[in-house]
């Protein structure tokens, strides 16, 4: 058995796909780049994969990452290359190497992921409206809003999850950077923020309105973030 | 952010409208001279488990001249979204609205899903009645099973493909290409396209009525066109076209496997059954093409199981050796086999095991009807018997839930054919403690659906129950079915009432259909959006009584609304059906090698294609 780690992007039309379904995509595109996935034992054997973080829907991923079990070694580059030409459209591989089966679960490491939110800008607002809005915010020193969860309503703070904010407003584009907490221990989402930065901030741009890619996850270091990637 | 993906962030299952698909063919707009999108009344779910679409797409795709994209209903937040932001219904592939395209052509799986289809024409900005399209605006054309009753839909489509698709599509398209170029106006074109054998277009034919409402004549317009238009079937099935690389849905759908398909047809002949009729005769594929074909769409798409489909798979010549070679090529890459549909018999029982070997699901028996007598009138060539051994050899190798179909409401039906019913359930949980099912998990289920009288069958001319007797039926039945090992559920029969009037109906009920999507009818197959009240509000709207289409009990020579319709089978056979059904005499199955006379093999010049089979020696002339 050997394990490695899958780097890829899901953009295009796959970013209006579920999580649930992208696993069962890379099922079927590993059967049919033939490569020897591990299956899990029981009733209902399942592929060997294990994801970072399930994206949610309508949001694309530049930088993410998933463990896949083979039963024989390859070449990292040969898989990545099969997986490559087998993926539908949005998909797409952007590297892979072998890791030790004694690595940490993804899951269980991730903590930090970027985001990057862009819209059309407003007429009329510009970036030093944006800069004053994004500092304010996080001048705050509790966020709190309500989320419904399995239809009980709970209370979060979402301040001690954002940590970092940045933007700017270039011609007719509006973006804005988040740094959001994300993993085992809390989860901020991009809409969230965006939400408030929409309804307390004053951005007049709703949040539907963003097109918003996560740029990049991270976990803790010694010495600060590390991307999944240099674990 | 344009704004279709502004759209999608806000509807549930973006997946169902942005394409993308793996095998999903998008090709140069510009390089290709027709374009023509396939339009299914349901949503993608339903849509991209249908076989038929992946056939066709793989028959006009491949050639170099044509392209054919892919729309769905959008469900209802869609719609919405789509009305709010003015933006016109769009293909999968190229995202372009269908106003772009020459041909728009829609399958018609199922009569409640009539109202989506004139939805959809209105979403796409097109008007919905033909007469006020012209040839600036896509030729709207339609085919599958209820094209052989159209009438209902005769304002709203230009012409209809009766029959097998296969092959007259290219045909049609070949036409309509010459045509176009020919800058020919669209009743011209329609005139021309309807000499292609197996095109209806309903605006070249007159109906006249007599005063009691019934049909006088269906007269063509002029001599050119057929009095009678006859179904288009494949001959060769074994070489046919079949798509090895079908499109790999990206988000789970009904059906969501390998179909191949291992015959067309069906030779049992239920009386009840349109499907019998209309895929007459029975043509088996070779193993040899089925494993190829198999071969290649397990390669071409990574799908983890293989549904071996048709109407009655189980009746394959050589299915047995063919479902163990299959498992032998397949077990250890962990692609299972699966089998829709079982027979009434041991042999089944063994196939289910074969296919089932690890995880024992449950299984699904349709005997039909509860008593012998009326399974005699249905043609439904089952016995107790056989059920008992079914059951018995079912439980015995492990499976512990059964479910049983029937259809209530059939011909003669009375309530000791539902005690019936009742009997074989509770035998078959006797079976079920008798071969030692753990108590905890035995579980029978009974689902009875309506019977809805189909055109072309032998059925026809009967009517359906009430509204007020099926449902006391169904009380009945759950009444008597009050066990905690038995579950019962129905079809809802307003549902089923309304399909019968669709089924049979003729071309008045397109102003009732008109009114109700008006009114909001949509996906009306769909129990939370059906909305019987608009309908009833549009039949008294447009003085239609629906009762006089679903219970009257229609002479034998009466004109039907499809008469002029062909499926090869003789209405004289069919009399005769019905009159055996009415002594409860069975007919034999045409498989055994003894022809029964339907009259469909010396219509269409052709013979059921059996492997190893008997030659059957059809008999010839009309019957």
């Amino acid at each position: 058995m050997t394990r490695y780690r899958v780097k890829f992007s899901k953009d295009g039309p796959a970013r209006f796909s579920s999580h649930l379904d992208m696993v069962r995509f890379f099922d079927r595109s590993t059967r049919r780049a033939g490569l020897p996935v591990a299956f899990s034992e029981g009733f209902n054997p399942h592929p060997k994969f294990s994801f970072a973080a399930p994206l949610p829907v309508g949001i694309a991923g530049m930088d993410e990452y998933m463990d896949m079990d083979l039963t024989t070694s390859l070449n990292p580059e040969e898989v990545a290359s099969r997986l490559n030409t087998n993926l539908p459209e949005g998909y797409k591989i952007l590297d892979v190497k072998q890791i030790s089966d004694r690595a940490k679960n993804l899951m269980a490491i991730l903590s930090r992921a970027s985001y990057r939110a862009i819209a059309e800008n407003p007429q009329g607002y510009d970036e030093v409206m944006l800069q004053a809005a994004l500092a304010e915010l996080m001048a705050l020193e509790s966020i709190t809003i309500i989320r419904e969860v399995k239809g009980k309503r709970k209370e979060v703070d979402l301040r001690p999850g954002i940590f970092r904010l940045s933007g700017g407003v270039m011609g007719h584009i509006i973006e804005i950077n988040m740094e959001l907490l994300i993993g085992s221990t809390g989860n901020v989402r991009p809409e969230e923020v965006l939400n408030i930065l929409f309804q307390a901030g004053g951005i007049p741009v709703h949040p539907e309105d963003f097109q918003i890619r996560r740029t990049a996850l991270y976990t803790d270091g010694d010495t600060g973030l590390i991307s999944l990637w240099e674990v | 952010m344009n704004k279709l993906d502004k759209i999608l962030i806000r509807v549930q299952k973006p997946s169902r409208y942005a394409g993308g698909e793996w095998n999903a063919i998008k090709k140069d707009w510009d390089q290709v001279s027709v374009k023509m999108a396939f339009a299914f009344p349901d949503v993608y779910e339903v849509g991209m488990s249908h076989l038929g679409l992946q056939i066709l797409y793989h028959v006009v795709n491949k050639r170099k001249d044509a392209l054919l994209e892919r729309v769905f209903a959008p469900w209802i937040d869609m719609e919405k979204e789509l009305r709010k932001e003015k933006m016109l219904l769009f293909s999968l592939e190229s995202q372009r609205p269908l106003v772009d395209f020459d041909i728009l052509g829609f399958t018609l799986q199922y009569e409640m899903s009539f109202s989506n289809i004139l939805n959809m024409l209105d979403l796409a900005g097109l008007p919905v009645r033909s007469a006020h399209r012209d040839a600036s605006m896509p030729l709207v054309i339609a085919g599958g099973p209820c094209a052989f009753n159209p009438e209902p839909l005769a304002s709203f489509i230009d012409l209809f493909v009766i029959g097998e698709g296969e092959e007259v599509l290219g045909e049609l398209l070949d036409a309509f290409k010459k045509l176009r170029d020919q800058g020919v106006d669209r009743p011209t074109m329609l005139q021309q396209l309807a000499k292609i054998p197996g095109i209806y277009v309903p605006s070249l034919y007159t109906v006249q009525y007599h005063d009691d409402n019934t049909i006088a004549a269906v007269t063509p317009v002029n001599e050119e066109v057929p009095a009678k238009i006859g179904k288009r079937i494949v001959r060769d099935f074994d070489n046919v076209d079949f798509p090895t690389k079908p499109i790999v849905p990206t988000m789970g759908v009904v059906h969501d496997r390998v179909m191949v398909e291992v015959l067309r047809g069906c030779t049992r002949g239920c009386r009840f059954c349109q499907a019998g009729v209309l895929y007459r005769p029975v043509r088996e594929k070779t193993p040899e093409t089925l494993v190829r074909q198999v071969e290649e769409m397990i390669s071409n798409t990574g799908h983890d199981e293989i549904s071996l489909t048709s109407l009655s798979t189980a009746d394959y010549t050589g299915v047995a050796p063919l479902v163990k070679n299959l498992l032998d090529i397949y077990g250890e890459r962990g692609v299972n086999v699966s089998l829709p549909s079982l027979r009434l018999d041991a042999f089944s029982i063994d196939l289910a095991k074969e296919v089932q070997k690890v995880r024992k699901s449950g299984l699904t028996f349709a005997p039909e009807a509860g008593s012998q007598r009326l399974r005699d009138v249905i043609n439904k060539n089952v016995t107790e018997q056989n059920l008992v051994d079914a059951v018995t050899s079912a439980f015995q190798n492990g499976w512990s839930s059964v479910k049983l179909y029937f259809m209530i409401g059939l011909p003669t039906e009375t309530y000791e054919d539902l005690d019936g019913i009742v009997n074989m359930a509770k035998k078959v949980v006797q079976i079920g403690y008798q071969c030692g099912v753990p108590k905890g998990r035995l579980k029978v289920t009974v689902s009875t659906s309506s019977f809805v009288p189909k055109s072309h069958t032998a059925f026809q001319w009967e009517p359906q129950d009430t509204l007020e007797e099926l449902r006391e039926k169904q009380r009945y039945l759950k009444e008597k079915l009050r066990d905690k090992r038995i579950s019962y559920n129905w079809h809802d029969s307003q549902t089923s009432f309304l399909e019968a009037v669709f089924a049979k109906g003729d071309r008045r009920l397109g102003e009732v259909l008109e009114t109700a999507w008006t009114k909001g009818a949509r996906f009306d197959g769909w129990s939370e959006l059906f909305n019987y009240r608009a309908w009833m509000e549009a039949l008294e709207q447009e003085s239609i009584d629906p009762k006089w289409y679903a219970y009257r009990k229609i002479p034998y020579e009466e004109i039907l609304p499809w008469d002029h319709l062909d499926a090869g089978v003789s209405k004289r056979f069919l009399i005769r059906e019905h009159k055996k059904a009415m002594d409860s005499h069975p007919t034999v199955d045409c498989r055994a090698g003894k022809c029964p006379g339907c009259g469909l093999c010396p219509t269409l010049e052709i013979k059921p294609t059996i492997l190893g089979g008997a030659d059957i020696d059809t008999l010839q002339g009309e019957i």
